[in-house]
């Protein structure tokens, strides 16, 4: 008896039956976001002036290691002693700035690749940050690629004070995408956590990292609905801080593709090119409050670079944003991009520099 | 990931043919088939038994990259128990090698150093009947394994494949099960099993699996099977569950 026609017309329903239960990736379109809290409280100031508000994409504690999708990179999966290595090195130049509010992109949570350190509570238990949403970009129990394995990374806000609603609101998928690949890419999404800041009434922390590739427009989606988003709170009275990692350039960016960091070797990705982009951002400048004023910007984009690929030519690129509904204190604003700008040497830590803003709360 | 069907069919078969194996007539339970007869599954393995109570066995789907049999041996029959034992010895590096690399069905890092792993798996199993038709098996199980060379790859950390997988690189697991198997309505009959594993030399100390499966049998001839396999179990990461539903389909002959 000849089984092979039915065998092989038979594996469809199976691929469909594991689907739904073995990889779990997918999210509704607005869920509750993991709350954490650290493992010991640090007394929070009760009469607060000033927020200092600091945005970071900590590449899921990878420091500079260069992994297999990088430029000249052959790294998977880390050793538990360079995850804390480099958490500790996030963990120092947070005790060193003190934030109150920390917007965190790229955070590890239970993977394979960081050694399943959740580095959420990791950097909770170490600094005077006292709670923490979670909501995550990239989740499979088992992602049959490269060896990923378990994975689950995303953004993450962290506070002196406690976070009263978290939501993970679903952004759109890239449509070009075929399904079956949507349904273990990365799923983009704005994290809106209300925190109880002293003096403050309905403050929100808005915290995204959209698309980086998209070929059919999705990314201008992800940062129209971003803008509606933020647009909704100012409409509700809501105070809010917006920003991450974009993925986008500036108006007035100088250079739009050829980066200084720009990987000549064979690579998996082409170059990053953003002509056509020019004025995606152009919305959120106009309606908020920016930290970087775009006239500063355009007349020196170099101070406001926050993200390279290779740490020997320096940060190249302006990835990284902060918006607000309220204006940023003035001259308190900037890419912490090494110890003569920003007063920390930010290049070993990541690929992507902090960005730190004062927000004066009832000024 | 271009070629996501090739790595989610490997990754499910991977999965189910542990869970579809339990397909066959006599999985899990101390009877062997009869001398001459033999079966094949979809995922469940190529078996004949052989006269003086002898059972072979191998998965043909994994043969040349993961060379494997397995021998079951009826000591005991007739009276109220009958007792088997099962040995089987497989050689899985050369899968683990095939599934350690980019891309996609790239199931292990590209950079995993996966040594010469010999691994056995030894299996003592006792049946009585319970009233007229259903049947109670016990099962005692043990694997063991050893690698030959340097090695650097991280555990299969996904239900199923963890507990059967961690002898590999952490010597020998342990397993105890109990099944019942018995008819529901004509041709349509049930198997009910739990295995309880102890990995003590493991990072993920045990885990626990319970499988509902309606075999149907319309001929003497052909199974189909549907199952609903619930895992729980603590990995390197912590504990986590999965519920896995399964199929498979017997021709024995």
């Amino acid at each position: 008896m000849n089984t092979l026609p039915l065998r092989a017309s038979l594996l469809l329903p199976a691929l469909l039956s594991c689907d739904a239960t073995l990889f779990r990736t997918n999210f509704d379109p607005v869920e509750d976001a993991l709350l954490y809290e650290a493992k010991e409280m640090t007394p929070a100031p009760t009469g607060v002036e000033d927020l200092l508000v600091i945005n970071h994409n900590i590449k899921y504690g990878g420091g500079r290691l260069l992994f297999f999708w990088e430029c000249g990179g052959d790294r998977y999966n880390m050793t538990d002693e360079e995850v804390t290595s480099h958490l500790d090195a996030i963990v120092e130049f947070i005790n060193s700035t003190e934030p109150d509010i920390l917007m965190l992109q790229e955070v590890d949570r239970l993977s394979l690749r960081s050694g399943y350190i959740d580095q959420v509570q990791y950097i909770l238990d170490r600094t005077s940050l006292n709670y923490g949403a979670y909501a995550s970009q990239h989740k499979a129990d088992y992602l049959p690629s490269d060896g990923m394995g378990k994975l689950d990374f995303g953004n993450a806000t962290l506070s002196r004070w406690p976070i009263e609603t978290a939501e993970r609101h679903a952004l759109p998928l890239v449509g070009s995408y075929p399904g079956y690949y949507r349904y273990f890419y990365l799923k983009r999404h704005i994290l809106d956590t209300e925190i109880a800041v002293p003096g403050m009434e309905d403050f929100h922390v808005v915290n995204t990292h959209l698309e980086a590739f998209s070929d059919d427009g999705t990314k201008r989606d992800q940062i129209d609905q971003f803008h509606q988003h933020l647009a909704g709170l100012t409409e509700q009275g809501a105070v809010w801080v917006g920003g991450g990692d974009l993925n986008s350039l500036p108006a007035g960016s100088e250079t739009l593709k050829e980066f200084a960091d720009e990987c000549t070797a064979e690579s998996r990705f082409e170059g990053d090119n953003y002509e056509g982009e020019e004025d995606w951002l152009d919305q959120l400048f106009t309606d908020f409050e920016s930290l970087m004023p775009l006239e500063e910007y355009q007349s020196n984009n170099g101070a406001w670079h926050s993200y390279t690929g290779d740490a020997s030519v320096g940060w190249t690129r302006t990835l990284d944003y902060l918006f607000s509904s309220e204006p940023w204190k003035i001259g308190e604003g900037y890419v912490m991009q090494s110890e003569a700008q920003g007063g920390y040497e930010t290049l070993p830590l990541s690929d992507h520099a902090p960005v730190r803003g004062i927000l004066e709360v009832n000024p | 990931m271009r070629y996501p069907i090739a790595f989610l069919a490997g990754l499910c078969l991977a999965s189910s043919t542990e869970a579809a194996s339990g397909a066959g007539g006599t999985h899990g339970t101390a009877d062997i088939l009869d001398a001459g007869e033999w079966e094949i599954g979809l995922y469940a393995p190529l078996r004949r038994g052989f006269s003086g109570g002898w059972e072979i066995s191998l998965h043909p789907l994994t043969a040349l990259a993961s060379p494997n049999v397995a021998v079951k041996k009826q000591w005991v029959d007739g009276g109220d128990w009958s007792l088997t034992s099962r040995h089987s010895l497989h050689f899985p590096a050369r899968l683990l090698r095939a599934l350690a690399r980019e891309g996609t069905g790239g199931i292990l890092v590209a950079d995993a150093t996966i040594p010469t792993i010999a691994a056995t798996d030894h299996r003592l199993l006792a049946s009585t009947q319970l009233g007229e038709s259903t049947m109670l098996s016990l099962s005692a199980r043990v694997l063991l394994g050893l690698e030959f060379g340097d090695s650097q790859w991280p555990s299969l950390d996904m239900p199923i494949a963890y507990p059967r997988t961690a002898a590999y690189q952490d010597t020998a697991a342990f397993a105890a099960g109990i099944q019942l198997d018995g008819p529901i309505w004509k041709s349509l009959n049930y198997r009910w099993a739990t295995t309880v594993w102890a990995l003590p030399f493991s990072e993920g100390r045990w885990a626990a699996e319970s499988k509902t499966a309606l075999p149907w049998r319309p001929t003497d001839s052909f199974t189909a099977q549907l199952s609903l396999t619930g895992t729980l179990g603590d990995y390197p990461y912590g504990t986590d569950w999965h519920l896995l539903p399964g199929f498979d389909f017997i021709w024995s002959w």
